[in-house]
């Protein structure tokens, strides 16, 4: 960590680090349901050879996603918390096929008074997402009463509630993005109907703003490129480019957001090794050390220009 | 009097492997087992079936009828596993929709991915970007491999566009 670059952040229409060629599926299931039950091999290898069909239909950034439940006990020692283990098991494909890899948790959130504080869980995962399955979840979760990168649904059921604008466009200008998983749609016909109801009324809710698109992809086959996803959105209400940003760039910006929280101070500077993204820098990866540099900043300055204050 | 307006989709056929595959293999291993060869009996017309069957499925009456008006397969090869679809100008996200949900092929319900790759204007530019899309495949694969110049490398370049049937109505 011999160098220290600072990174200033605008406003997060125009994101400064986001390529066009990135493509980005921010929900690949971790096949594992609980921290208490350990994975298998053969999960493993499932998971190895969902990610490289991701890599043949062309995403460039992949994020697993370990849902749990909200009141479940996470285990008291650091290094469980993270049942991942990225780098050892997934670090050859990714240095073969230039995949990049993150981690996300997702937690169920049913009774918002038996829940926990994320301090603890969020330094060690990437994204923090939360899905609510009742009215009470929801409302925690809009609110602000939860420091989440992502909001996602049960696409696959009943919504818990009726969603309204207030709250789901709150939590978007807060800068929560909302999910839409297409891993639904494609596995029976109940499901498949109860997803196309349950986007129309996600997308009328956020007036289809900050929507994010990700597969859920629970094996090889519930994986499909970008073209693919583009149309199923556009026909069912949403503009073309709204869903070209939805995988591109919007998608980019949970993982700039949740990098991060964690990995920044107050999300402004950054030190890392140089390289150009925040998002790619290895340096910053995994549970590596890193040191926070502070700088004074004259206050007359920020007064000026409040624009460069903007959190994202 | 206006001219026909059509769309061309250049889409591929994928079989992901669902039986697990090996921790280290190469980036070449990794591109070969991407794209493989569509076996013998699935023809075109059996392809263009599952196509129609798709939208009737999942876009009812209404979808697959205004698809189906204009829809033809223009190309199909086993080799690269890769075809052209025609269909109007407007029906494009409709086809693709149908083809997002298309998961089983043939008579042995062979799992796949339709992944659509390019939608163009016009033919021409669909094949040039085919030719171009099999090309960089291929020099990814020989780079660096000792198997170069394998068959499967050359079954990956082996596009033939003279079989590509002319529009009738153009």
């Amino acid at each position: 960590m011999e160098l220290c670059f600072i990174q200033l952040l605008g406003s997060y229409d125009t994101p400064p680090e986001t390529p066009h060629n990135m493509l980005v599926d921010l929900n690949v299931r971790w096949p594992q349901e609980s921290f208490s039950k350990p994975v298998t091999d053969k999960d493993i290898a499932v998971l190895r050879s969902t990610l490289e069909t991701l890599h043949t239909t062309g995403y460039t950034h992949v994020v697993l996603n370990f849902t749990v439940s909200h009141s479940e006990k996470f285990p008291s020692q650091p290094n469980d918390l993270n049942p991942m283990r990225i780098e050892e098991r997934f670090g050859s494909l990714m240095q073969t096929t230039g995949l990049k890899i993150y981690s996300r948790i997702t937690l169920v959130i049913d009774d918002p008074s038996r829940g926990q504080t994320l301090n603890k869980i969020s330094k060690v995962y990437d994204i923090v997402a939360a899905l609510p399955v009742s009215e009470r979840g929801l409302t925690l979760a809009t609110t602000g009463g939860l420091d989440i990168d992502l909001l996602t649904l049960d696409y696959g059921q009943r919504l818990p509630t009726f969603l309204k604008h207030k709250s789901i466009c709150g939590c978007v200008k807060r800068g929560v993005k909302v999910e839409i998983v297409y891993g639904y749609s494609l596995r029976d016909v109940n499901q498949r109907r109860q997803f196309v109801q349950n986007v129309r009324s996600v997308v009328r809710a956020s007036r289809s703003r900050g929507i994010v698109v990700s597969s859920g992809a629970r094996e090889p086959l519930e994986v499909r490129n970008q073209l693919g996803v583009t149309a199923l959105l556009r026909t069912l209400g949403m503009t073309s480019d709204q869903c070209s940003r939805a995988n591109n760039e919007l998608a980019a910006l949970v993982l700039l957001n949740g990098r991060l929280r964690v990995k920044s101070y107050k999300q402004t500077v950054a030190a890392g090794s140089g390289a150009v993204s925040v998002v790619d820098d290895p340096a910053l990866a995994g549970g590596a050390a890193m040191k926070i540099v502070r700088r004074r900043r004259d206050s007359s300055d920020t007064e000026e220009h409040p624009s460069k204050q903007a959190k994202i | 009097m206006v001219r026909l307006k059509s769309r061309y989709v250049l889409f591929e056929v994928l079989y992901p492997q669902t039986s697990p595959s090996s921790a280290d293999s190469s980036r070449e291993d990794i591109v070969l087992r991407g794209h493989r060869p569509s076996p013998a009996d699935i023809t075109g017309k059996v392809l263009l079936q599952e196509i129609r069957r798709s939208l009737q499925l999942h876009l009812g009456d209404y979808g697959s009828g205004k698809v189906c008006s204009l829809l033809q397969l223009k190309y199909w090869s086993n080799n690269t596993s890769t075809g052209i679809l025609r269909c109007h100008r407007e029906d494009v996200d409709l086809l693709l929709t149908g083809l997002f949900f298309l998961r089983e092929l043939g008579n042995d319900n062979l799992r796949v991915i339709v992944n659509p790759v390019k939608v163009s204007g016009t033919i021409k530019k669909v094949e040039q970007y085919a030719m171009r899309r099999s090309d960089r495949m291929v020099a990814l694969v020989r780079k660096g491999s000792a198997r170069a110049a394998t068959d499967d490398a050359l079954q990956l370049s082996n596009n033939n566009f003279a079989s590509v049937t002319a529009d009738a109505q153009d």
